[in-house]
């Protein structure tokens, strides 16, 4: 816990600075595009005595594609802001929703390349889990990539003679992966993962495999198309 | 809206400089400091209407001198612009009293709005204080004074 609360330090640190450099290209493309407007106000006036600036849309579309670089980088900057204190201690417990949301918009690199697209479905509520985020986007983290794996890339999986989840399966359903948050009177939150390419073996093999042999803050399951990580509600007295 | 008297404190040179230049193209100057330090001075010399500061800087950090000018000049409105903006940070700002919170990158005329409202603001204050005191009410003029630290 010390290595990652290290590695959390470390990475809020980096991410401070990462925004004050966006923040500092966005400020010196926005003067330039602010005398770009200035240059093109003095053409007018002086009815094109002064020449407009030659190449001013040029400019101006190049300008144009460094603001939405800093738009994305800022959107990256929040989410690396939210990793880097996830190890943080005193937190409440951790809304499966924002987790996942969280992982989502940081899993850009694994969706492209393995073709897949990633979504959270809304289930109404709020769903807190008595463990950090950093817990909870570890196991989820690994759900996700046993079910990329498992899922072949969105690649259609043959139906199997038992019946398996997997037939039929259109090569864009297998593609999508969904997170479906939830709860139940138990005292449990849970978050399903549910691809339609994602067989019941195959299912049973990745539930098996994510708890392993070690003792954690989650159970993991199968559930019909998915499986299913189940973490003990936040509040629920022992 | 060239009477503002604003002040810029961010240790970032480029980018508070930059900002400084913007700002002055869409006719409100200001005064730039890159430290806490220089910023506690400013203010004890030539108190501003309106304040952007940032959070993480090196000696004393924005935090502290929010808190210092909101006990020393209660007038001052205090935006805050970081980079670093945890949830715990924006709510400990505002309980000091900072008039707003803006993470960076921010669009300049997003900024521009939240300076104006923020001088406004000032000016409202500064108008119901001056109202009361002349009809003798000085302390409910005091309280409001008060409300602002």
């Amino acid at each position: 816990m010390r290595k990652v609360k290290f590695m959390g330090r470390m990475a809020a640190a980096a991410s401070h600075d990462l925004c004050n450099v966006l923040a500092t290209i966005q400020q010196a493309a926005g003067l330039l595009g602010d005398y770009l407007s200035l240059a093109r106000r003095e053409s007018l006036k002086t009815a094109g005595f002064r020449p407009k600036f030659k190449y001013h849309e040029k400019f101006q579309d190049i300008l144009g594609q460094v603001q939405v670089q800093v738009d994305r980088g800022q959107n990256l900057c929040e989410q690396l802001s939210i990793l880097a204190h996830s190890p943080d201690e005193n937190q409440a417990g951790t809304d499966l929703g924002q987790a996942v949301g969280l992982l989502i918009k940081l899993s850009g690199r694994v969706t492209k390349k393995h073709h897949v697209v990633l979504e959270l479905m809304e289930s109404g509520g709020t769903f807190m889990a008595a463990a950090p985020l950093i817990e909870v986007l570890t196991a989820l983290d690994a759900a996700l990539l046993g079910v990329v794996l498992a899922c072949g890339g969105g690649q259609v999986v043959r139906p199997e003679p038992d019946g398996d989840g997997a037939a039929g399966c259109s090569p864009d359903e297998g593609r999508i992966i969904r997170f479906v948050p939830g709860g139940d009177e138990a005292g449990f939150v849970n978050v399903d993962i549910l691809c339609r390419a994602l067989g019941d073996e195959a299912a049973i093999a990745l539930a098996d495999a994510l708890v392993g042999d070690e003792t954690g803050p989650f159970t993991a399951g199968v559930v019909r198309g998915g499986v299913r990580l189940a973490f003990e509600r936040a509040g629920r007295k022992p | 809206m060239d009477k503002i008297k604003l002040l810029l404190v961010d240790d970032e040179e480029n980018f508070v400089n930059t900002l400084a230049e913007r700002l002055k193209m869409r006719s409100v100057s200001s005064m730039v400091v890159h430290s806490g330090e220089d910023a506690l001075e400013t203010v004890k010399v030539q108190e501003p209407d309106v304040m952007i500061l940032d959070l993480r800087m090196p000696g004393i950090d924005g935090m502290e001198v929010l808190r210092r000018v909101r006990a020393s000049n209660p007038k001052v409105q205090i935006i805050i612009l970081t980079g670093h903006g945890t949830e715990l940070d924006e709510e400990e700002a505002r309980k000091l009293g900072a008039f707003h919170y803006h993470k960076k990158p921010i669009d300049i005329d997003e900024l521009l709005g939240t300076v104006k409202k923020a001088y406004r603001q000032r000016i409202e204050d500064a108008m119901v204080v001056a109202a009361m005191a002349q009809g003798g009410d000085f302390t409910t003029a005091r309280e409001v004074l008060d409300e602002n630290k």
